[in-house]
């Protein structure tokens, strides 16, 4: 009878302790929410020495921190350096990060995370991808456009280009207590869906039966091993 | 305590792992197997034809009877869950974790794995030899932390074979070795590895004639729902070039310019001793042992596990000394993965309840500059060999 307290409390543990998880984990975890994107991307657009690739933006959120962007390295040929600015109005650089050519995948989402920008919410920005060792014609690195203005709250800077650049913002969040309130909120959203409130109690009923059924009904076996 | 009341706790807890915990395994399976449904046969030509306009690109990589499994429940899914479900299996943008009803489609693309594992107990409870013996499997079973993670928080269907190896060794054991071989075989068009249990049940059996019988019998249900398929590169390409025979033919040593292969030697001497020691023809060992040295020898996915765990929880329930090994085996198998470049067997399986933690790296990637696990890695690859051989040597030694 003791050993079964025991596994009652061990069972206990298996449902409180992925809660302390998920609660730790919320809090000193999240260090990146979304805040906007576009990310149809119908065609590719090359990045030279001449030809960088810029797009304006303004993020929702203040903290804003990362900036995903479908980029395409054919064959993984290139190997230069592909340099990620973030310039303000006055075109002064805000940010700026190095990554190599070898880091780029034959067409994949590539993260730039930089130090959050504390009141970023509302704010026009500029993002620039140059590529200074790469010539028009060798192995070069691709980013992902629309072909229309399917990011009407910025647009490309360059006067030939009618799409947006394919991209992901994220910010960073400033209140804990915001995030705890998002996941109960979610909680209680996912949970008091109508089918759900059906659907979770039939199946714990219906299996609770089964078990009682199939676990009382063991035969008599025959010896387990020859 | 109640009996009772414990065992509505046990299925609580699947409920609850089932419903709120995610690897995107489980919808990329279930999203590519839902083709079946529009009337697509052959996945792995659709999937390569159409790449450039489907929203997941990557390659089905199971056998078609898995296709047609996932594809028909799927099917039933969507009645239960409501269509919102193939929308959410088809979304792969960057909001697809916020979709409003994750928890219930969770739930529902998971109910084949609860009908199996009681199946699957239910069976494994009537290998006790006394009644204290199937009190302890059915509670060490019920209450077994990997079984909450492997089946329900992984989410892949290895309980399936899993379910399908138990029956042939229970049929085995009753001598009824045909069919043994057929469910073995129907487990090995599921996943691989059951095949390789099939020459155990085959020299189980007395007489050329019937082990021939036994033998095709368990090849012929393998290879039927893959027979319309052989012709078409794409399934080969897939499966075959993606199957677990590359991950166990991994580990060995090259001699001139041929290899040693670990698995096949430790296999071949398994299954050679069993074939010439009638006297020593244990079932239950035997399918222990293949299966903890696919484990053991490979380069194996978390979920594997799944396949170990109803062998191991009869040799606990029958001896305390088997728990130590156990626990060191699981226990190093999991470090090894958690190791691994990928958020999904930890924190990211929490993103269900959280989209946001889906974002976070694999808990390798907090490290910078990224450390050389090689060796860290290696010993404890070495510990889960040392324990799991000691296992199979403690197995002989108490049956002998």
């Amino acid at each position: 009878m003791s050993n079964l307290k025991t596994l009652y409390f061990l069972g206990l543990t298996y449902l409180i302790v992925p809660v302390i998880i998920l609660i730790f984990l919320t809090v000193f975890a999240v260090k990146r929410i979304p805040d906007s994107s576009q990310e149809i991307s119908e065609r590719l657009v090359p990045i030279t020495r001449t030809h960088p690739v810029t797009q304006s933006i303004i993020p929702v959120n203040n903290g804003f921190n990362t900036v995903v962007i479908y980029l395409r390295n054919k064959m993984l040929l290139n190997t230069d350096p592909l340099i990620f600015y973030l310039t303000d109005t006055q075109n002064q650089v805000l940010r700026q990060l190095t990554i190599s050519g070898r880091n780029i995948g034959d067409g994949e989402t590539i993260r730039f995370q930089f130090p959050p920008l504390s009141d970023s919410a509302g704010k026009l920005y500029t993002i620039r991808l140059e590529a200074p060792q790469t010539n028009f014609g060798s192995n070069i690195i691709e980013a992902g456009f629309s072909n229309s203005d399917t990011y009407p709250e910025g647009s490309s800077q360059d006067i030939q280009e009618t799409g947006d650049l394919s991209f992901q913002f994220f910010y960073r969040p400033e209140s804990k207590l915001v995030l705890l309130q998002n996941l109960f909120s979610r909680f209680v959203s996912q949970t008091l869906s109508v089918r759900f409130l059906v659907v979770f109690p039939v199946t714990l009923v219906v299996l609770y039966f089964l078990y009682l059924k199939f676990l009382q009904s063991g035969k008599s076996h025959i010896p387990a091993d020859r | 305590m109640k009996p009772n009341k414990l065992i509505f706790l046990a299925v609580l807890l699947r409920v609850f792992f089932a419903a709120l915990f995610y690897h995107p395994d489980i919808k990329s399976q279930y999203y590519q197997s839902g083709f079946f449904t529009q009337g697509v046969i052959n996945i792995y030509s659709y999937i390569s034809q159409n790449k450039s306009q489907l929203p997941y690109t990557d390659t089905f990589n199971y056998p078609p009877l898995v296709y047609f499994f996932l594809g028909s429940w799927h099917k039933v899914a969507t009645v239960i869950a409501g269509p919102d479900l193939t929308a959410w299996l088809s979304d792969w943008g960057s909001r697809a974790l916020f979709h409003p009803n994750i928890f219930l489609n969770l739930l529902v693309l998971k109910f084949p794995y609860l009908i199996a594992e009681i199946y699957l107990l239910k069976i494994l409870i009537n290998f006790g030899r006394s009644e204290d013996e199937k009190s302890k499997i059915k509670w060490l079973w019920l209450f077994n932390p990997f079984v909450f993670y492997c089946v329900y928080a992984i989410g892949q269907f290895d309980i399936l074979p899993s379910l399908t190896t138990v029956v042939a060794l229970n049929m085995a054991i009753k001598k009824q070795f045909t069919r043994s071989a057929l469910v073995l075989g129907l487990g090995a068009a599921l996943k691989t590895y059951p095949i390789l249990l099939l020459p155990i049940v085959v020299f189980s059996n007395s007489g050329w004639k019937k082990r021939l019988v036994t033998l095709a019998a368990g090849l012929l249900v393998m290879f039927i729902p893959m027979l319309p398929f052989l012709g078409s590169t794409e399934f080969r390409a897939s499966v075959l070039g993606s199957s677990l025979g590359q991950r166990i033919f991994a580990s060995g040593f090259t001699v001139s310019d041929q290899r040693v292969i670990f698995f096949v030697v430790a296999y071949v001497i398994l299954v050679a001793n069993y074939a010439k020691k009638p006297e020593q023809r244990l079932i239950l060992p035997s399918f222990t042992a293949v299966t903890l040295l696919i484990i053991l020898l490979s380069q194996f996915h978390i979920q594997w596990l799944v396949w170990l765990l109803p062998f191991f929880t009869l040799f606990i329930s029958r001896s305390r000394q088997f728990l130590t090994f156990s626990l060191f085996i699981f226990f190093s198998a999991l470090g090894l993965n958690l190791l691994l470049k990928d958020q999904f067997v930890a924190i990211g399986l929490f993103s269900a309840l959280n989209p946001h933690l889906g974002t976070i790296p694999p808990l390798v990637a907090f490290v910078t500059p990224p450390p050389d696990l090689t060796l860290f890695s290696s010993i404890i690859r070495s510990t889960l060999v040392a324990f799991g051989l000691l296992f199979i040597k403690e197995m002989y030694d108490v049956k002998s």
